[in-house]
């Protein structure tokens, strides 16, 4: 499988991760080679397989009747203390009166 | 030293120790922060060592015990993986990213060590972001093994594993999403659990693939092993895919011994790649448990068990490159100053603060996520996760257990794989299943190439951890390779 330096590009920008030449040379390597070894997933037949939704197949949050069973895993619908501003604030690299400030989002 | 105080001992002989008054935990803390802080120049085992707040834990545990309360580990000293926030503790996750993150509020089971009065000494070294299977992937460089410091520890756990092998404390947390507990627990020659998807909270937790990640123990025996599951399992709250499953005692099969242990070999994983001293130990190890009682049968097969690379290569990373989006240099973590807009600054403050390996995970989740290939990858590898997990299942209706190696090789030179991700990958071979699978696992010391420790791999029932640690127990009550040391570091 071949992965051209131009879709490296293209999905490092979809990823919002930049990078240098010479690390996208590299990763055009890594990933034509580990995009080759996933063909070998085509040796198993799925084609009457559902995909795992759930690591252990067992409790989905949601399911109605579940949830008048024994109410899974959902806490009451209660207020609770959130965190505070300051909390939230305090590993934020720039702040001003109380926001986060970022560079502008249009040119 | 202190009369009668061996750091070396097990968690369960120093609670002992507490209780006679041979020495109190503060003692034991003391020694302790001297040992690690000693050892930490030649493993670079932590990336902090948290002695102020660890010295009144330890001081507060002294008080508990002179006032008679109990508690198995109550005053006991442990080491957690970087990756688990600590509140008011800087918690990096081995990344660049995280260089000066410090957690407003501490992960569930941190906060459970806390309330029972467990002493956290240090945060451990890791892969970034969990990321890799040797620790060399670590923004804070790579641990050492202490058998050999020539050697990687594993990964990722790598500190958390290096730091029990060494004798520097006698438990600590890792975590495990694709063998990131059991593979370094096999090469630094201790024991090791990645217990049942949900069994333990992944709250507070750096979140790498969350369909996979579980935190688990690091232990000498497994009666320690025991005793720390007991205190982090449970459901929680905050986290909506821990299960309502009950917490039994994980010591109530510790008289089972070996008799009629249904122990199944897929066979078709041992045909290549195993070096010849890890499989003879494995070996021995069957040995050991058939001559005693237990049934072994060689004929179950999970055929699609290979498949379990290439699926959790695809499916893990994916999850990855969606955790990883929220580290966008605004609300927390690395930021470069300058850029003209948000978007430069973003791209330009991930591509400085993550290493090589998480970007490469990034770009192969985002690529196979990407318009155009998500069926022929991401769904495709969901689907065949679907049948390895039929398959566990069939063969855990024949069989009780599932054994392997934890790994195909013992500890290998740094430096020796850290530009071939395929190989690197490959390390993982026999531990990613249980991950994909959502079963619990766990690795125990079963012999040495040289001077390298081997681990035997055991993989149960769902919610049958129990099991696992009565197997375990028998098989440590046995041998000696649990109690084999590293000559002082």
């Amino acid at each position: 499988m071949e992965i051209s330096k131009e879709d490296v590009i293209h999905v490092a920008e979809l990823a919002r991760v930049q990078l240098t030449d010479s690390e996208a040379t590299k990763l055009q390597q890594d990933l034509s080679l580990i995009f080759g070894h996933f063909e070998s997933l085509n040796e198993v037949d799925t084609s009457n397989v559902n995909p795992t939704l759930h690591a252990s197949g067992a409790q989905i949050v949601l399911a109605r009747h579940d949830l008048e069973e024994s109410h899974q895993n959902l806490r009451q619908d209660e207020i609770r203390s959130p965190l505070s501003p300051n909390q939230v604030l305090l590993n934020a690299p720039r702040t001003e009166d109380g926001f986060i400030r970022i560079k502008g989002v249009l040119d | 030293m202190m009369a009668g105080l061996d750091i070396g001992s097990s968690a369960a002989q120093h609670a002992t120790n507490f209780r006679s008054n041979t020495y109190t935990p503060t003692d034991l803390f003391k020694a302790v922060s001297a040992k690690i802080t000693i050892q930490n120049k030649n493993l670079n085992a932590f990336i902090s060592i948290t002695d102020e707040e660890a010295l009144k834990a330890a001081e507060v545990a002294t008080q508990r015990i002179k006032s008679g309360e109990n508690g198995s580990l109550l005053g006991i000293p442990i080491a957690v993986k970087d990756l688990l926030s600590t509140a008011g503790q800087r918690t990096t996750a081995g990344s660049k990213m995280l260089e000066n993150f410090i957690p407003v509020q501490d992960s569930t089971v941190v906060q459970k060590l806390k309330d029972s009065g467990l002493v956290i000494v240090g945060k451990t070294n890791l892969d970034e972001f969990a990321m890799g299977s040797s620790n060399e992937y670590s923004a804070y460089g790579p641990v050492h093994n202490p058998w050999d410091l020539s050697k990687v520890p594993g990964g990722s756990s790598g500190g958390s594993a290096a730091t029990v092998a060494a004798r520097g404390v006698p438990l600590s947390i890792g975590t495990d999403t694709g063998g990131s507990i059991r593979q370094p627990a096999a090469l630094c020659g201790v024991m090791g659990l990645k217990p049942t998807y949900g069994r333990v909270s992944r709250f507070g937790v750096v979140a790498f693939a969350s369909s996979l990640d579980q935190v688990g123990p690091f232990s000498r025996d497994a009666n320690d092993m025991a005793d720390l599951l007991q205190v982090i399992a449970g459901h929680d709250e905050k986290d909506s895919t821990s299960s309502l499953e009950p917490v039994p005692d994980f010591k109530s099969t510790f008289n089972r011994g070996f008799d009629g242990i249904k122990i199944g070999i897929p066979s078709e994983l041992l045909q290549e790649g195993v070096e010849d001293d890890v499989l003879e130990s494995f070996e021995h190890a069957i040995d050991e448990f058939e001559s005693r009682g237990a049934i072994i049968n060689r004929d179950i097969s999970i055929p699609s068990i290979k498949a379990a690379l290439p699926v959790y290569y695809l499916i893990a990373p994916s999850e990855a490159s969606a955790n990883l989006a929220r580290y966008d240099g605004v609300k927390y973590g690395f930021s470069v100053l300058d850029g003209k807009n948000a978007e430069e600054v973003m791209s330009a403050s991930r591509g400085m603060a993550f290493g090589p390996e998480v970007k490469r995970r990034i770009m192969i989740g985002t690529y196979a996520l990407s318009a155009g290939y998500y069926d022929a990858y991401y769904l495709k590898a969901q689907k065949v996760r679907t049948v390895i997990q039929e398959e566990f299942h069939t063969a855990l209706n024949e069989v009780d257990t599932i054994f392997t190696p934890t790994t195909p090789t013992t500890a290998f030179e740094l430096d020796s794989k850290i530009n071939n991700p395929i190989e690197m990958y490959l390390n993982d071979l026999f531990t990613l299943p249980a991950n994909i699978v959502g079963l619990p696992a766990l690795s125990t010391p079963c012999g040495f190439s040289g001077d390298l420790p081997i681990g035997l791999q055991m993989i149960g029932k769902a919610f049958r951890e129990t099991d696992l640690l009565g197997y375990t127990h028998a098989y440590q009550s046995v041998t000696d390779w649990h109690k084999s040391e590293p000559t002082d570091r």
